[in-house]
């Protein structure tokens, strides 16, 4: 399955003002992998989201589903996507988990007892299986997105759209749910789509990165080539702070010289300096050096890069 | 087909988890019902000045009795798709609910249907009640479920009409109430509409309810059959009536559906 969008635009008109959330964004996304879409507030990513889903329709561009476009007369590709939307509540907090599972597995037309027995056994895998019968509103923040999200998946959608999932999660229950993402796309080939905020859940589940700006398409990268990436590489080199004399030699070839007490920790951009040229100039300067750290690129430095 | 039909079906689970999890809820709107009825047919048996008013006798008051319920389905089937949509875009579940290949129309007639239901139980507990209490007994005969049908036709148009309306201007609550007092004044149900000047009679018949519950009427107190019915001018005006308002509802809703997917306002309060 591949999902294109062509030129998606949107343009919310108001009596005062006229955003563009969307301009122009076109893109491939590819089954079995995991894509994030990442930008400040604004954006456009909710945009995407909701225009990829139905629930928003573009004023120009679309999407396909293969080769089946979703606008004007394309509906039933809706039947491949589930989502979880932020700031919906996606499941009925006055229902109990099961009686949410019955009321969309009616509503998606799935068949009752077969979707009942594979709910059954996700929640139990969630470790809900106490709270079956437990009214939604009484459960923590993180279980009533566990529940969401086996809501979203009980069709087995072939796409898996998720808005923020980990917004309010505590971080084990928000490293359950990477797990849990990361597993539903590989075993069963499923194209996911997440936006966050929380750009280090993002590099651990994300094949792929996408970066958006004012509604725009900035550019996207590889996860592994965000990591491997060798003019990103920087390195923290701790030398002892006896030969005080020397420091002034240092500036110019560093990024940043931090002087603390008996210490000074001295930060290598690759880019800028070859990293045995820089241990060479320090040795023959009489430095002494206590550690080197090879620290490879976040996608929060390339965030900062991009939009900083 | 299947799949539409499953779409009522979930609809009509919700609504069904909803009673009874709130059945305390509706049972006190029954209770106030009754009193408020109770109230209106003391009400015509009273008087601040010197007319001798005679609103008590059995045949005014089956009358009224009829009005009344057939009010209380109105009263019902022209809000509730309006609320039951505030509360969804309130708690921000319509968009998890409008993520299907099906419009929500599909939705807004399971929950109509399931309503339908629940108030046909509650509409008998009144019934009772009412016939118990001013001494009555009021045979309905069967051919009355068809006129009746028609009628909450039109008023789920209405209801439609009101439902689209919200999801684009949200808070429609004070227009659905004020349309519901309309309904109970100005259609025959507890005041007889030949006491209304001849500009409200006219008003009072392009309302959803009065020539349903005119026809109604006829069939319990006048004993008119079901030829008798369809020979008259009357049931042909009905029948346009009521299709009136069912297509007014289902277009609108359709529209402005679109207009909420396009202005993205199917998320928003």
């Amino acid at each position: 399955m591949v999902l294109t969008l062509k030129n998606l635009t949107k343009i919310y008109k108001n009596k005062n003002s006229i955003i563009t959330a969307l301009d122009n964004f076109s893109y491939e996304f590819k089954s079995g992998k995991v894509y994030g879409i990442v930008g400040l507030n604004g954006a456009g990513k909710t945009t995407l989201i909701k225009s990829i889903c139905g629930l928003l329709i573009p004023d120009r561009g679309n999407v396909f589903f293969d080769e089946n476009p979703l606008y004007p007369n394309g509906k039933n590709n809706l039947k491949k996507i589930g989502a979880i939307l932020e700031g919906s509540r996606n499941i009925f907090w006055n229902f109990t988990p099961l009686q949410n599972v019955k009321y969309f597995a009616y509503l998606r037309g799935l068949p009752l007892k077969e979707t009942l027995y594979k709910a059954t056994a996700l929640f139990e895998e969630f470790g809900l299986s106490e709270k079956l019968n437990t009214p939604v509103r009484n459960l923590s923040q993180g279980m009533k997105q566990k529940i969401a999200i086996t809501i979203s998946i009980l069709h087995h959608p072939q796409i898996l759209l998720l808005d923020e999932p980990t917004l309010g999660l505590d971080p084990i229950s928000g490293n359950k749910m990477q797990e849990y993402i990361l597993k539903f796309a590989r075993d069963n080939d499923r194209l996911i789509i997440v936006t966050s905020h929380q750009l280090s859940i993002l590099e651990n589940i994300c094949d792929r990165v996408i970066f958006l700006k004012k509604g725009c398409f900035v550019s996207s990268y590889d996860m592994e080539e965000i990591k491997m990436n060798s003019k990103r590489i920087k390195y923290i080199i701790k030398v002892l702070k006896e030969n005080t004399n020397n420091i002034s030699l240092l500036t110019g070839m560093f990024a940043r010289i931090i002087n603390s007490d008996n210490m000074l920790v001295l930060e290598l951009l690759s880019e800028e300096f070859d990293l045995n040229r820089c241990i060479e100039f320090l040795i023959k300067n009489r430095f002494i050096i206590k550690d080197i750290e090879k620290i490879s690129p976040s996608l929060e430095d390339l965030f900062m890069e991009e939009f900083a | 087909m299947k799949k539409i039909i499953s779409i009522i079906f979930a609809e009509c689970y919700r609504e069904f988890v909803y009673a009874k999890r709130y059945s305390i809820e509706r049972l006190s709107s029954i209770v106030m019902l009754f009193f408020i009825f109770f109230g209106i047919v003391y009400s015509s048996t009273t008087s601040f000045g010197n007319h001798h008013l005679n609103g008590s006798d059995p045949v005014s008051v089956s009358h009224r009795i009829v009005g009344f319920l057939l009010w209380f389905f109105a009263l019902d089937a022209v809000g509730h798709l309006s609320s039951s949509l505030r509360e969804d875009l309130h708690i921000g579940i319509l968009e998890q609910i409008a993520l299907s290949p099906y419009p929500l129309i599909f939705n807004m007639l399971g929950r109509s249907i399931s309503r339908l239901f629940i108030n046909l139980f509650f509409a008998s507990l009144l019934f009772i009640t009412f016939q118990l209490t001013y001494r009555v007994k009021i045979d309905i005969p069967v051919t009355v479920v068809i006129f009746f049908l028609l009628t909450y036709v039109g008023l789920y148009g209405l209801g439609l009409f009101f439902a689209g309306l919200t999801l684009i201007f949200k808070r429609l609550g004070p227009v659905t109430t004020i349309t519901r007092f309309l309904l109970l004044i100005f259609t025959g149900a507890i005041i007889p509409l030949n006491t209304f000047p001849h500009f409200l009679r006219i008003f009072a018949q392009t309302l959803p309810m009065t020539l349903g519950l005119n026809i109604i009427k006829d069939i319990i107190f006048k004993k008119t059959s079901f030829e008798d019915i369809v020979t008259m001018p009357l049931f042909y005006l009905f029948i346009l009536n009521s299709l009136f308002y069912l297509l007014l509802g289902v277009f609108t809703f359709i529209i402005l559906e679109k207009k909420a997917r396009s202005k993205g306002a199917l998320g928003t309060y």
